[in-house]
């Protein structure tokens, strides 16, 4: 009896052990909305990073932006100034994304990834050398980096995402070497198509406006709007890259917070992927929206 | 012989097709609203309310040459020039002009943004006032314009407007801006230019004017 017990027990053993280990190595399922990243170094040749041995971990980020259904749904109000629920939400400070960001964390039961202090003013958000304290706002925000809540991209992620990642093709804007293949910008994106020099009233009688979102070609990675439409936030203060380095996540103070990708009323150039755009963390406008991110 | 005369009918006919192409683009009319290039050159016109028309009379002889003539608009900006500007020496000759508000080089540079003017023609002040600087025989006095949260090329921007005005300048003659010796200035005062993107010799006029410019530059 006891004889015939320990084949079955090696069995039962071994099939909780078999269980335990496709336990470990199933593949965590990419959360809803998102794409899956996977790491590496910079294949795009033409990237601020490339050659300069930074890394960049797995991460998820979103297929499209935010929406405006989206930031309802979470936040309750819209603060957009071209209204629909397939619109990228605009109109948001960096401030604004991040508390979105925890919110919705919340909302779906996950870990919150930032701390937000509103009683401290942060040190490190230093006055315009230019213009003085536009910020006011200057919250003090740190960040939970191994929460799993929503976040936005590092300017190193973002620019690893809308390059492709692993498998970028090197392409000035995101997905393609033809900004109307992929991006909605100035000339494109009102009534008319407008060409020659770029001038504010042109823009406006014209309409230029944002667009749904996901209805030009993604690029690489299968990713949305990274060049055009809104721009987005980035995590980062302003300031030099880095060299060298695993995840960066910008520099430790600064005046003005990373956008990245260009929007409706953008130039071709700046909606490349190689370009770096700034604003203080306060300022919102109607061409400036974000897309979230998630820790692997 | 027969081939003497094959050549002959060759080049008649190139000269043909160039006199038409040259023909062809200095007949261009350009309704309200238009941009493109002419004769080696980048033109813009923009209009709103009423009606404008630019065309490019003598583009053929030279190259920088446009007219445009408006009527009852709440805002024109017109003008011809480069795609990417630098600090050049800029050539100009506006042969007429009337209904205008200010008649400037006019471009941007980004990193840092900035959208800046130096008005020949009439009148644009913004902003502080911050001295003068002598360029060209004339005196040219300096604002800047901060512009918080604004349209601008980049999109939603804090930028700078920099404004040299001087608005001296008559018709029917050449005259020069030596645009470096407005930048240096800039930079001494702290106010410093990026890269740069267009720069055009620029007409506007708005609030429901009617008139005309004809202007070349080089």
């Amino acid at each position: 009896m006891k004889k015939r017990m320990v084949p079955a027990a090696l069995a039962i053993a071994a099939i909780l052990a078999a269980a335990g280990a496709a336990a470990k190595e199933a593949p965590q399922k990419t959360p809803g909305g998102m794409v899956l990243v996977r790491g590496g170094v910079f294949k795009d040749t033409k990237s601020n990073y490339f050659g300069k041995d930074v890394t960049i971990p797995s991460f998820y980020i979103g297929r499209y932006d935010v929406t405006q259904k989206e930031w309802k749904t979470v936040m309750g109000n819209n603060p957009s100034k071209f209204a629909g629920d397939d619109l990228p939400v605009e109109m948001v400070s960096w401030y604004d994304s991040i508390e979105y960001c925890n919110r919705r964390s919340l909302k779906e039961g996950l870990k919150p990834y930032y701390r937000i202090d509103k009683t401290r003013k942060d040190p490190n958000n230093k006055p315009d050398p230019h213009f003085g304290d536009l910020d006011r706002i200057k919250w003090t925000v740190t960040t939970n980096r191994n929460a799993n809540g929503y976040r936005l991209p590092t300017e190193a992620e973002w620019e690893y995402a809308a390059s492709g990642g692993q498998l970028s093709r090197s392409f000035t804007y995101s997905g393609s070497e033809d900004v109307n293949e992929v991006a909605w910008y100035w000339r494109n994106s009102g009534d008319m198509q407008l060409a020659g020099f770029w001038n504010w009233p042109a823009l406006r009688e014209n309409h230029d406006r944002t667009h749904p979102v996901g209805l030009k070609k993604p690029n690489e990675l299968g990713l949305y709007d990274l060049s055009g439409n809104v721009r987005e936030w980035c995590w980062d203060w302003y300031g030099d890259l880095p060299d060298r380095a695993r995840n960066p996540q910008g520099s430790a103070s600064g005046y003005r917070r990373v956008w990245r990708g260009g929007g409706w009323m953008s130039g071709a150039a700046f909606t490349a992927v190689a370009f770096r755009g700034n604003l203080a963390a306060n300022g919102a406008g109607p061409d400036q929206g974000f897309r979230v991110c998630r820790n692997k | 012989m027969r081939s003497i005369r094959l050549i002959f009918r060759v080049v008649l006919t190139m000269l043909v097709i160039a006199g038409c192409a040259a023909a062809a683009a200095n007949a261009q009319t350009v309704y309200n609203n238009g941009t493109g290039s002419n004769n080696g050159y980048y033109y813009s016109l923009y209009s709103s309310g009423g009606s404008a028309t630019m065309t490019f009379p003598s583009a053929s002889q030279y190259h920088g040459n446009y007219a445009i003539s408006w009527s009852g608009v709440n805002d024109v900006v017109g003008g011809k020039g480069w795609s990417t500007g630098s600090a050049q020496s800029i050539g100009y000759n506006v042969g007429s002009a009337s209904g205008y508000n200010c008649i400037s080089i006019y471009g941007w540079t980004t990193n840092p943004l900035v959208e800046y003017y130096i008005v020949e023609f009439g009148s644009n002040q913004n902003g502080s006032y911050k001295g003068s600087v002598s360029s060209d025989g004339h005196t040219y006095s300096t604002y800047e314009h901060q512009q918080v949260n604004q349209p601008s090329i980049q999109g939603t921007a804090t930028f700078e407007q920099y404004l040299d005005n001087w608005g001296g300048s008559s018709t029917g003659s050449n005259h020069t801006v030596t645009t470096s010796n407005h930048f240096n200035h800039w930079k001494s005062l702290g106010m410093n230019m990026g890269s740069f993107n267009y720069q055009i010799l620029a007409a506007e006029a708005w609030g429901g004017r009617s008139g005309s410019v004809n202007a070349t530059v080089w």
